[in-house]
């Protein structure tokens, strides 16, 4: 019994003692909220420098309106007045009973989201028995009364394991377009993987690097990014739409198409958000995600807050998708 | 390679036991319920607490003049830090998820008594320790890995209580250990490296290959079992088994997990 009883202290002093070891939590309050996700922005996010932000100022700015009576309705407009300083389609806020928080005004807003549709591309312009994923993550076919192959990818994804099937049916082809317009990311590693019969080389796409430490230098070293040719080379011409709503791997994978000499983009700017993404959980519940890199092309410079920049500027009116008309597909056919 | 080193330590470590001629050989299948926090700062600064009755294992075991046994635990958790809430288009928030498992091989002598009721034995073991999670934010989730292959000593206390009857104490206590644990902020360039053949196995070593040989300095451990056995037959017996688990690891943050299981087991010998 004494042997027992004396077995039942240790595993309650072992639980007990080593509780005491758990590192502070963050307390669920409002401005312990405000603070916390304000804290984990100043050490984790990559852009700042990039974006041209003075995280610092925003805090002297903001933090005032948080109080111990704020209210969580409150709280919410404060920080994402503050979030949307920052204009990154990577950092998002998901809390109670509302839609997903997006800095990036123009996904926040969707504006001109109505200028992409995947519809009018399948009804009007391409050839009946194309083929597609049941959630959408490919399609592709042939453009009507042309010898053009058409691919569209929702995302970045395994999806991409479609393109080498895709390029065999468009040997022949006077060309192929890759859209990427409201592509929404993925893992861009897929891409890479996937688009090797589009080069005949090794080509640089692009050199990133993490945020390894909560000091505003610490970052891990450069990594560089490359595409490397695999399988039967492809050469036919390529045109690649982009748009405002194309994000993340999407634009990762733009930069590595866009390293191609028979490649011309065409449509709008890409978003501009080419960081990695991860996400934290505050104490009240709510959900958000931070980008956590630096991203330069091989002119050396960095496109994050400002998007990637088509050869070809083209952008839909509304009046012309209500009339069923995809203006830019039409550029990009055209052109090959 | 680090995928053939890695399958060879396996097979060592199951050949010894299948292979010793045994006075008495043993297996035992066990499952619980069971209670652990986690708190890994790569992920999230708060501790994550949760109640499952998936847990368990299966462990073979040969008592000669060496005692061994080879083991494979396993536990599973789904922790949520406020209750789930309805957002966006009417998706569900959803709680993080945590794998557990464990395999270890152990190698012992016993320790003479006067009292031939109580045993004791002293000795080393080699241990596979891998947790397998996904922090859910939302419509984001992060994967996160902890691997360690680590050389310890152990020790066992058991004493007969009648005919039937028996308790046993064990304490394991890793004492160097190869440790691979996700980076700083979850993913970097290298993790995208070692996910990019997008094949599970290949990724697993990936990350494997990626750790560092640390010492008591850098990844504490202690496991503590304590079993309680009552014999039904020559052959079968059941009983209850306790497990606490201390894992606390501070590169490249701290995470420290504490986990308390309360198992039912059966055992046939043989």
């Amino acid at each position: 019994m004494k042997n027992q009883l004396l077995l039942f202290l240790l595993i309650l002093v072992l639980n007990t003692g080593c509780n005491s070891f758990f590192e502070p939590e963050p307390e669920n309050s409002a401005e312990a909220v405000f603070d916390n996700l304000w804290t984990v922005f100043k050490e984790n996010y990559g852009p700042f420098e990039e974006r041209n932000i003075d995280w610092d100022a925003l805090y002297a700015q903001y933090r005032p309106q948080v109080k111990a009576t704020t209210t969580e309705a409150s709280l919410y407009a404060t920080v994402i007045s503050m979030l949307a300083h920052l204009d990154d389609g990577h950092v998002q806020l998901t809390t109670p009973n509302r839609e997903i928080f997006n800095a990036n005004q123009i996904l926040n807003e969707k504006i001109d989201d109505g200028l992409f549709d995947l519809d009018v591309i399948r009804g009007n312009y391409l050839e009946p028995g194309y083929r597609q994923l049941d959630d959408h993550g490919y399609v592709y076919g042939k453009i009507k009364s042309r010898n053009v192959g058409y691919i569209y990818f929702d995302y970045v994804s395994d999806n991409f394991f479609i393109l080498d099937e895709f390029l065999d049916a468009n040997l022949s082809s006077d060309g192929i377009i890759i859209d990427l317009r409201h592509n929404q990311g993925g893992d861009f590693t897929y891409c890479f993987s996937e688009i090797g019969r589009l080069t005949d080389q090794r080509r640089e796409v692009f050199r990133s690097r993490t945020k390894d430490g909560p000091g505003p230098s610490d970052y891990t070293p450069w990594t560089s990014w490359s595409i490397e040719p695999s399988g039967t080379y492809f050469d036919k011409p390529i045109v690649v739409l982009t748009d405002r709503y194309t994000i993340s791997a999407g634009e990762r994978s733009v930069m590595a198409l866009m390293s191609l000499p028979n490649v011309t983009v065409m449509g709008d700017t890409t978003c501009g958000a080419h960081s990695t993404m991860i996400g934290r959980e505050l104490a009240n519940g709510w959900y958000y995600t931070i980008a956590t890199q630096n991203t330069l092309l091989p002119d050396g410079r960095s496109y994050a807050g400002v998007g990637l920049t088509p050869d070809g500027f083209s952008k839909n009116t509304a009046e012309e998708m209500s009339n069923g008309r995809d203006q830019t597909l039409e550029n990009a056919i055209n052109r090959l | 390679m680090a995928k053939l080193a890695y399958f060879l330590l396996v097979a060592l470590m199951m050949y010894p036991a299948a292979s010793l001629p045994a006075q008495q050989r043993s297996l035992t299948l066990r499952f619980g319920p069971g209670y652990n926090s986690r708190q890994d700062l790569i992920f999230s600064p708060f501790v994550h607490t949760d109640w499952s009755l998936v847990n368990g294992g299966l462990r073979y075991e040969t008592q000669n003049r060496l005692h061994q046994w080879v083991d494979l635990g396993f536990g599973s958790y789904s922790p949520i830090l406020t209750p789930s809430y309805t957002y966006g288009d009417g998706d569900q928030t959803n709680a993080h998820s945590f794998l557990l498992a464990n395999l270890t091989y152990a190698l012992g002598k016993p320790i003479s008594s006067r009292i031939s009721a109580r045993t004791w034995v002293l000795g080393g073991f080699l241990e596979n320790d891998i947790h397998a999670t996904t922090y859910n934010y939302a419509r984001v989730g992060n994967s996160g890995y902890f691997a360690s292959i680590g050389l310890g000593m152990w020790a066992r206390f058991s004493r007969e209580i009648g005919q039937r009857n028996s308790i046993g104490a064990t304490v394991q206590v890793p004492l160097l250990a190869w440790v691979a644990r996700s980076p700083y902020l979850v993913n970097d360039d290298e993790y995208i490296e070692n996910i990019y053949s997008h094949k599970g196995l290949n990724t697993f070593f990936a990350y494997l290959g990626d750790g560092e040989l640390e010492t008591l300095n850098a990844v504490r451990q202690l496991e503590l079992h304590l079993n309680f056995s009552h014999s039904l037959s020559e052959r079968w017996k059941i009983g209850a088994w306790y497990e606490f688990h201390l894992l606390h690891a501070s590169k490249p943050l701290p995470l420290l997990q504490l986990r308390n299981v309360l198992n039912f087991s059966t055992t046939l010998t043989f």
